[in-house]
């Protein structure tokens, strides 16, 4: 039945992450009526249509400086030559 | 992330993890996190997702403008892997760590390859303690 569930949500362009109950599972936490209109909007199906072309493997990486919160500065230039590096995006909500 | 992050710890591989707006605030489980208003606030939030999580990953925090954010796809949970010579070798709208592992598995076995690793991350539980 979740599987089901994640096959149509992907049809309409809605992208629930991954896990249990075809990962509406973080929905326990959320505001249904909230998220359920942020999800179909236009705008947020657009960043994931669009994701793909943005950065897509081979592409070259865009550099990023940013401040750390124990005070450090991390530039992506700096690994090149040195690491292979994973970035990711999150949040606390 | 924590998890494959130990299991490199010896391999020429770093993990940054980009703290940027909140996609959910103020709901259900999260009535005391509004968005963002000030970035000293910002970087606030941050550090207590460090704190709460026991994070060992180093955390950059996005500006207000949300540039860095923007430019890489706007998206609350995305992943990219990037090779030393900085091109991208796998991006995904979300973050899921055993494709992140296959791929980090390829590129330091070619790194050194009389110490092969293989993808070993099993996903499936995630999510199930909320």
């Amino acid at each position: 039945m979740w599987k089901i569930a994640r096959r149509l949500a992907l049809l309409v362009g809605v992208h629930p992450p991954h896990g249990p109950y075809a990962g509406f599972w973080s929905w326990k936490y959320l505001d249904l009526v909230r998220t359920a209109r942020m999800v179909m909007s236009r705008r947020v199906k657009g960043f994931y249509s669009e994701f793909p072309d943005l950065f897509p493997p081979g592409s070259e990486f865009p550099q990023i400086v940013l401040e750390t919160t124990d005070g450090r500065t991390i530039d992506t230039r700096s690994f090149r030559g040195q690491k292979h590096f994973v970035l990711f995006t999150g949040a606390i909500t | 992330m924590q998890e494959l992050k130990n299991k490199y710890a010896d391999r020429d591989v770093e993990f940054v993890s980009m703290y940027v707006r909140e996609p959910h605030p103020e709901e259900r489980g999260f009535r005391e996190y509004r968005q963002h208003e000030a970035y000293d606030q910002k970087m606030a939030y941050a550090k207590a997702l460090v704190e709460t999580k026991n994070l060992d990953i180093p955390v950059i925090v996005d500006g207000m403008d949300q540039r860095h954010h923007k430019t890489l796809g706007n998206l609350p949970n995305m992943s990219y892997v990037v090779d030393k010579e900085g091109r991208v070798r796998h991006a995904e709208t979300w973050l899921l760590a055993d494709h992140v592992d296959q791929i980090l598995a390829e590129l330091v076995t070619t790194d050194d390859p009389s110490r092969p690793v293989r993808p070993t991350i099993d996903t499936s539980g995630v999510g199930v303690e909320i």
